[in-house]
C-alpha cells in the first residue's frame, strides 16, 4: 500500500502504468477526481485543501485495510493533493490492481467512497465572489453507508 | 487537566489557532464536558461550538469518535467540519 499527501501534481497514467508491470496482475482500475470550473453556478478561480497531518494517513491505511479484508486485491496506491489547485487540476487518484476485474472494481469505489467520508480533507472554493468551505454531500454519507451490508 | 485541541477548516478560522495546548480548572470526563467547561471557562466561541456541536466531527488522539467518548490526561482532541475530501 502506498499513500501520499503531497501538493504537486502527479500522473495517473503513470502508476497504472508501473502497476500493470508487476507479477500476475489481471487488471488495474482507477479513479481520478478534478477541480471542476463551477460550483453552484459560480466560476472557481482556485480550491484550498487543507489535511489533518497524521490522521489522515491513518485513515486512509484502515481503508485500504478494509478493502483488502474483503476483496482479493493486490496493489492500492492513493494520492491526494492538498494546498491550492486550479480548475482542471487533479485531486486524488485512487489505483487498485488485482488478478481479476471485479475485485478492483469494488475495492476501487470502496475506497473512494470512504475517503470521501473519513479520511481528514476540507476543500474551500474561491471564486469572484468569496470563499466558501464546501459542505458534505449527503449523497457521500448515503453512498458510505451503502457498503455497510458488506459486515 | 491538559489536553492538545486542533482545529480545522471553517472551525480553525473562526478560533483563529490550529492547535493550542489547554489546560482545564478541573477533571472532565467526556468530550463533551471537555466543550461545556471550556464554554463556561473561556465564552465566546466556545459558548457558540458547545451548542452547535452536533453539527461537527471530533477525533479522540487521531481516531474519529463521539462527544460521550471519554478523554485521558495529554489527549489530542481534533474538532472539524464534516469530511469534504476527494
Amino acid at each position: 500500500m502506498n499513500i501520499i499527501i503531497q501538493e504537486n501534481s502527479f500522473s495517473i497514467s503513470k502508476i497504472i502504468s508501473e502497476f500493470s508491470k508487476k507479477d500476475n496482475v489481471g487488471a488495474v482500475v482507477s479513479f481520478s477526481g478534478y477541480v471542476r470550473e463551477f460550483s453552484k453556478e459560480r466560476q472557481l478561480k482556485s480550491m484550498e485543501l487543507e489535511h489533518y497531518p497524521g490522521m489522515t494517513e491513518k485513515a486512509l491505511a484502515e481503508i485500504v485495510q478494509s478493502a483488502k479484508s474483503h476483496w482479493d486485491i493486490q496493489e492500492v496506491t492513493i494520492v491526494h493533493r492538498v494546498g491550492k489547485l486550479l480548475p482542471k487540476d487533479i485531486i486524488v487518484g485512487v489505483i487498485v490492481s488485482s488478478r481479476h476485474r471485479s475485485n478492483a472494481f469494488k475495492a476501487c469505489e470502496f475506497i473512494i467512497d470512504y475517503l470521501k467520508t473519513d479520511a481528514p480533507f476540507w476543500k474551500k472554493e474561491i471564486s469572484e465572489e468569496g470563499e466558501t468551505w464546501v459542505a458534505e454531500r449527503q449523497e457521500d454519507v448515503v453512498k458510505k453507508t451503502s457498503w455497510n451490508k458488506l459486515d | 487537566m491538559n489536553l492538545k485541541i486542533l482545529f480545522f477548516a471553517s472551525l480553525r478560522e473562526q478560533f483563529e489557532f490550529s492547535q493550542k495546548e489547554i489546560t482545564l480548572l478541573k477533571e472532565v470526563r467526556t468530550a463533551e464536558e471537555f466543550l461545556s467547561d471550556m464554554s463556561k471557562q473561556s465564552g465566546g466561541e466556545w459558548i457558540k461550538l458547545f451548542e452547535s456541536k452536533n453539527m461537527y466531527k471530533l477525533a479522540i488522539n487521531q481516531e474519529l469518535s463521539s462527544w460521550k467518548d471519554l478523554i485521558h490526561e495529554g489527549d489530542e482532541l481534533a474538532i472539524f467540519p464534516p469530511i469534504t475530501g476527494g
